[in-house]
């Protein structure tokens, strides 16, 4: 039982070290302690994501486009 | 002792923890946004292992303590609050917590009366539920499928209900603003968060000290010192005090004339180090918890968002987003409203308009369960139990009687109720407020003592009265 939980863990590690690095050197160029607002790229901006979608609401369409 | 555990529950251990790393590389390979969906499963399959290893049940903690007086579980808890409370201060500190306190108010004392006597019914927690039912256990499943059938019905009712709205409410939400497609003025629920909740204050234990959450003081001073570690340890002396208090003293009085104050302190410290599995647990679900928030900020910084929805809509999945282009990403542990989303997108699919409520349509949205992160973290929490479950041979199908199927649909049905009222479960409404400075965390958990209280007294009367009917008719036919 131990070798194979001691398997599972180190699989999961290895998982949560490679999530970690992701999100890690986002907080060492803004520096901790400086909470604020996240969103510095992306292709569209997160308001004119909320525009486009309210606007689709009040035409009546759900959003159904992808599936 | 070594457990002996037989190679094909190895064999299926390897195979779920294979299926999450297929899906984390293939997803991956596709696009790297997929990262974020993987923090959710990877942190769901953690907090599985560890609910399984610590069994970890909140139901269980409040009815053994109200049934039997065994208080183990429930002090297991409040040590896994207090540890949680320390990385979710670490947390809070740096200014990069996703965590957000909820309204506060006497509805949260409500609900959680009301969750708490439906945990209690179900013989499971929300939490405890998704668990066990990793461990095979079909009640469980039940309940989990009642919380998620009953709050996705709960948050769309309306007609006939909206009649119980108080017009006081009903004029509030109509002058919140909302677009019309959400329909605010019909549906039971829609009026009591836009027209009672939202009007309540937001509160943490730092700010109402004079303190900013996000700095170190508020952060640890006032959110976990005053907002988590007091109050828990007032309600470790109330159970030290009910429960455990007069056995210890006549341990103590069988070798000394009395009882001191320092033979208390050391009855008080043994009460806590006997729960040390589930501690162990809470430890461990605690670390977790923080750094699944340090986790998510940070994606969503690298990725430059505010909400999985934005990721969802780039990766070219628009079916479901709420009328703000969001879905439910709540940054931390969750468990109810994903379940609610299960039922609220089948019914979707079927024909339910489930949109024009401010739960989906305005708030959460209702992504397809393949590509909803919270949804990608329940599954792998009941993945994670399963695992741990195999590994310590306690994995074995249970099917429910009709009685105990009975119970879990009841149970199920006010733990839905509760959920929706509170914003919250015994993890989302408790755990993760509580250990967060959120006064609204302690109140749902007062609420839900209470209402596990009045549970176990329910259960201990309708068992007499059942055994008293099954003795009449023993005694009849002899």
């Amino acid at each position: 039982m131990k070798t194979s939980l001691w398997i599972i863990i180190m699989i999961v590690i290895a998982f949560l070290g490679f999530m970690m690095g992701y999100a890690l050197p986002p907080f060492m160029e803004v520096g901790f302690g400086q909470g604020g607002d996240v969103t510095q790229g992306g292709t569209v901006s997160e308001e004119e994501l909320e525009k486009q979608y309210q606007q689709m609401y009040q035409e009546g369409d759900t959003g159904a486009t992808t599936e | 002792m070594e457990i002996v555990v037989p190679k094909k529950n190895k064999i299926w251990a390897f195979v779920i923890v294979g299926f999450f790393v297929l899906i984390s590389i293939a997803t991956y390979a596709e696009h790297e946004y997929y990262v974020y969906l993987q923090a959710y499963l990877w942190f769901g399959f953690i907090y599985g292992m560890c609910l399984q290893y610590g069994r970890f049940c909140f139901a269980s903690a409040f009815r053994d303590l109200f049934a039997v007086g065994v208080p183990r579980m429930v002090v297991g808890i409040m040590i896994a609050t207090i540890l949680f409370g320390f990385t979710s201060a670490f947390v809070n500190a740096t200014g990069w917590s996703t965590f957000h306190p909820a309204p506060t108010g006497i509805h949260v004392v409500i609900a959680g009366t009301i969750f708490g006597v439906g945990m209690v019914f179900a013989g499971g927690c929300a939490s405890g539920s998704l668990y066990k039912t990793g461990e095979g256990n079909g009640v469980a499943l039940l309940v989990v499928l009642s919380i998620s059938l009953t709050q996705s019905t709960f948050v769309d009712i309306g007609g006939w209900f909206n009649k119980l709205v108080p017009a006081s409410w009903a004029a509030s939400a109509a002058s919140k603003g909302l677009p019309d497609v959400i329909n605010v003025s019909d549906g039971w629920i829609d009026q009591y968060l836009a027209g009672y909740v939202w009007n309540q204050p937001v509160l943490r234990f730092a700010e109402m000290l004079g303190m900013k959450t996000d700095s170190v003081s508020g952060a640890f001073l006032g959110n976990l010192v005053v907002g988590v570690t007091i109050p828990a340890l007032l309600i470790l002396i109330w159970v030290y005090f009910f429960w455990v208090r007069k056995n210890y003293a006549k341990r103590v009085l069988k070798e000394r004339n009395s009882v001191s104050i320092k033979d208390h302190i050391a009855g008080f410290w043994g009460m806590i180090t006997s729960s040390k599995r589930t501690a162990l647990a809470g430890l461990f679900l605690g670390v977790a918890c923080g750094l699944q928030m340090f986790v998510i900020e940070g994606l969503r910084m690298k990725f430059g968002v505010k909400n999985a929805g934005t990721l969802l809509h780039r990766l070219g999945f628009d079916y479901g987003l709420s009328a703000k282009g969001t879905v439910f990403d709540p940054g931390y542990w969750y468990v109810t409203t994903q379940e609610a989303q299960w039922v609220g997108w089948v019914f979707q699919k079927l024909g339910w308009n489930h949109m024009d409520n401010i739960f989906f349509g305005w708030v959460n949205g209702l992504p397809n369960p393949a590509f909803n992160p919270a949804d990608w973290m329940s599954v792998a929490l009941i993945g994670g139990a399963a695992v741990m479950a195999l590994l310590s041979n306690e994995f074995k199908f249970k099917r429910p009687t009709m009685e105990l199927a009975v119970w879990a649909i009841a149970g199920g049905f006010f733990m839905g109720i509760g959920s929706r009222l509170a914003l919250g479960c015994n993890i989302g409404g408790f755990f993760v407020r509580a250990a967060n400075g959120d006064p609204a965390g302690w109140l749902f958990g007062l609420g839900m003592i209470g209402g596990a209280f009045i549970g176990v007294k329910f259960f201990n009367w309708w068992t007499e009265r059942k055994m008293a009917k099954e003795m009449a008719v023993l005694d009849l036919e002899l």
